[in-house]
């Protein structure tokens, strides 16, 4: 019995063994490798569809997929790299691309996309929002923009007959709708991810979406982004946000949402997968991110892009592949799956509902009075600012522990410094 | 001579397994905390002592941890214990339905971590879960919140899910050890006319204290290193309240991927439970053995 408990053992073990030592045997060195990092089971399907015409138009290039799930992206992926196993193209959020860029893996696409007949409607910005200096490193495949999503049923029960446009509304409408019993009015997305809603109240009351001046001094020390913040904090601290929503990350925010605990949310058209499952679509509605008191307003504009590792053997076929991606039509197709802002110019009235679930983010892309934040994602720091640093402090700010001087000043002083050593490094 | 190196020389591909399966690794983790890693382009520059400075002067964080690193081990072991403790001698004095009940008791022992956590946040929520309503019954809420938002409360959420989950590890190693008490020590003392809570004070504590103190030791350090609760539950938020040193140092590799400063928080805490290892275990030789 111990010997046969033994022998099973140790053909455990040399399956194990065997499994580890040729763990890459099944994929063909000879073949592409692809990474997403933000995958579920739709969205790699659409991404193997696309994969395989490829394949299809160019024989002899094969294509394998390595899908990481977001929340383990990053860690996974940089012990992929660090452990020798090198992607030849890399779906890159905005927010990675200077770190992985200082650190010397990513290929400069500059002269690839002057060569490639992309085709004039690509918006002109789409080069130049991911670029760091004046070389390309990723190209995004649409854009992820914020609106405020608000619900139809619970304004109308609060007596609230239009949305709000502006900061002070936004805040009068949250007081309302929070005198309705076990309602708040405003899903606040105090956990991770959360830094972009600060980001945007700041430079809205600011009056401007830079971050930084000529000198590269954070316009987080102006009284504008000081009184952004005090605003959030008084919609928490008088109960108009739920009071555990100081934890929340995307999926609370969306199920606080959808539950009826909250009437409106400040998110990416992603977050209509989920509401429209488990909503009536008629109680959901859209519009753009309130103005501040310059008549304007700075929603951020997030982006994922392709991007193509410095060490990849194979860099000509690896630009061909992301060329293949951005297409019209496979970019129609991904952009319209995830409801994403396309990067060409005219197929956001095709992508976006043209009813009230889409006019957020339509009028958003289409009317002056609302432009684009974007992070200064060419800090290398950026990354772990906005996951830790600002949800920590942030929260330490709603609770009370810190006034909104304080952490306006604690960020301004971070930013500034990150700001002026990239402007050393870059004269 | 030759015959005092025998026994090494038998025991040395052992002790060569066990260098290379332990030390090696430990050696190698603790050089870390003298380099600057960046990970994704593989380069690390050598900085000696200068992040140990870093963690006794700068690094606010790591105070606020360690604080509730103390408070999280206390509360949970202090319960766990008790608890488990009470339900040993409830199932060692039998009842009716015991065979059905005790596989039931020792079923959180075996559910995974990572959904003892989900399992609690979903209890703890008043959209999902009963416990802010029941709080609210009690009296304890004016309306029925969240503990875990709330930053002089949120540590009792991973601390309730950590005693519900760490109960049945006491319960099966003193069960254990009031099964070894010969019946005869307590026939005796009948006897002698002793019997109830004096019997239990003078001899069952007595006869399971070394269990206890081990079981104490080995627990302790086990909650002190515990940080999936708490990540899946709080994140170590809000504004670090949950925050342990053990969440810390996770946060510090896998989220600022900075290891070399990851090592010196893991080398702070090696030390501080080594210094408690070494208390328990000297007051466990000190104690006297009865049976």
């Amino acid at each position: 019995m111990i010997r046969a408990a033994f022998s099973f053992v140790i053909v455990v073990l040399g399956f194990v063994a065997w499994q580890a030592f040729f763990d890459d045997k099944d994929r063909d060195p000879n073949n592409l490798l692809i990474v997403e990092v933000n995958t579920s089971a739709d969205r790699t399907g659409l991404l193997r569809a696309q994969l395989d015409r490829f394949e299809a138009d160019n024989p002899g290039l094969k294509v394998d997929v390595i899908s990481l799930s977001w929340g383990q992206a990053f860690e996974k992926l940089s012990m992929m790299v660090a452990g020798g196993q090198i992607p030849d193209v890399i779906e890159m959020p905005d927010f990675w691309l200077a770190r992985y860029v200082s650190a010397g893996q990513i290929a400069d696409m500059s002269d690839f996309v002057a060569n490639t007949g992309f085709d004039d409607d690509i918006e002109p910005d789409t080069f130049k929002y991911g670029s760091i200096g004046d070389k390309i490193y990723t190209i995004p495949y649409g854009y992820y923009l914020r609106a405020l999503l608000y619900n139809k049923k619970l304004f109308a029960r609060a007596g609230i007959e239009k949305p709000p446009l502006t900061m002070d509304e936004l805040y009068q409408t949250a007081a309302k709708i929070s005198e309705l019993p076990g309602v708040s009015g405003y899903c606040h997305h105090g956990g991770r991810g959360g830094a972009v809603f600060y980001y945007w109240i700041m430079t809205t009351m600011n009056g401007s979406n830079a971050f930084f001046d000529a000198e590269g001094n954070s316009t987080f020390y102006n009284q504008g982004a000081i009184d952004g913040l005090t605003l959030i904090r008084d919609i928490y601290k008088n109960g108009y946000a739920p009071q555990d929503s100081l934890n929340w990350g995307f999926n609370e925010t969306v199920s606080g949402f959808y539950s009826e605990t909250c009437a409106m949310l400040h998110q990416t058209p992603d977050a209509l997968n989920g509401l429209r499952q488990r909503m009536d679509e008629g109680d959901i509605a859209s519009i753009p991110m309130p103005l501040g008191p310059s008549g304007k307003s700075f929603p951020h504009l997030g982006y994922i892009g392709w991007s193509v590792f410095e060490q990849s053997p194979k860099k000509e076929a690896a630009f061909k592949l992301v060329e293949h991606l951005l297409k019209r039509e496979n970019h129609q197709e991904w952009a319209t799956r995830a409801g994403l802002v396309p990067i060409y110019s005219e197929l956001a009235s095709e992508i976006f509902d043209q009813g009230e679930i889409g006019a957020g983010w339509l009028q958003s892309t289409q009317d002056d009075r609302w432009d684009y934040m974007i992070n200064p994602n060419h800090l290398s720091d950026i990354a772990e600012f906005d996951s830790i640093q600002v949800v920590q402090s942030g929260q330490a700010m709603m609770l009370g522990e810190k006034t909104p001087e304080e952490t306006a000043k604690m960020w301004a002083d971070f930013l500034t410094a990150s700001q002026k050593r990239w402007l050393n490094n870059h004269d | 001579m030759i015959k005092s190196f025998e026994p090494w020389l038998y025991l040395a591909p052992m002790l060569l397994f066990i260098l290379l399966l332990v030390l090696v690794p430990l050696v190698t983790g603790i050089s870390y905390a003298f380099y600057n890693f960046d990970l994704i382009s593989g380069t690390r520059d050598f900085v000696g002592f200068d992040q140990f400075l870093r963690i006794l002067s700068e690094d606010e964080i790591f105070l606020t941890s360690l604080v509730n690193t103390l408070f999280w081990t206390s509360a949970s072991l202090f319960f766990q214990f008790t608890l488990g403790l009470a339900l040993a001698l409830l199932l060692h004095n039998g009842f009716r339905g015991i065979k059905f009940i005790q596989p039931v008791l020792f079923v959180p022992w075996a559910v995974p971590s990572f959904l003892i956590g989900l399992m609690w946040v979903w209890m703890f929520n008043p959209v999902t879960g009963p416990l802010p309503y029941l709080f609210e019954w009690l009296g304890f809420m004016d309306i029925p919140e969240n503990i875990l938002s709330d930053p002089d409360h949120a540590m009792w959420g991973p601390i309730t899910a950590n005693v519900w989950f760490g109960i049945p590890f006491f319960t099966i190693m003193l069960l254990a050890a009031l099964r070894s008490i010969p019946k005869e020590i307590f026939e005796a003392a009948s006897m002698d006319g002793i019997s109830g809570l004096k019997a239990f004070r003078h001899i069952t504590v007595p006869l399971i204290a070394p269990t206890i103190i081990i079981t104490l030791m080995m627990r302790a350090i086990w909650i002190a290193n515990f940080a999936e609760i708490i990540i899946v539950m709080t994140n170590g938020g809000p504004a670090n309240s949950t925050q342990i040193v053990a969440t810390y140092i996770y946060d510090t590799a896998y989220q600022k991927m900075d290891f070399g400063y990851a090592s010196v928080l893991s080398i702070a805490l090696l030390f501080m439970l080594m210094i408690y290892g070494f208390t328990l275990g000297h007051i466990r030789r000190k104690m006297k053995v009865y049976i």
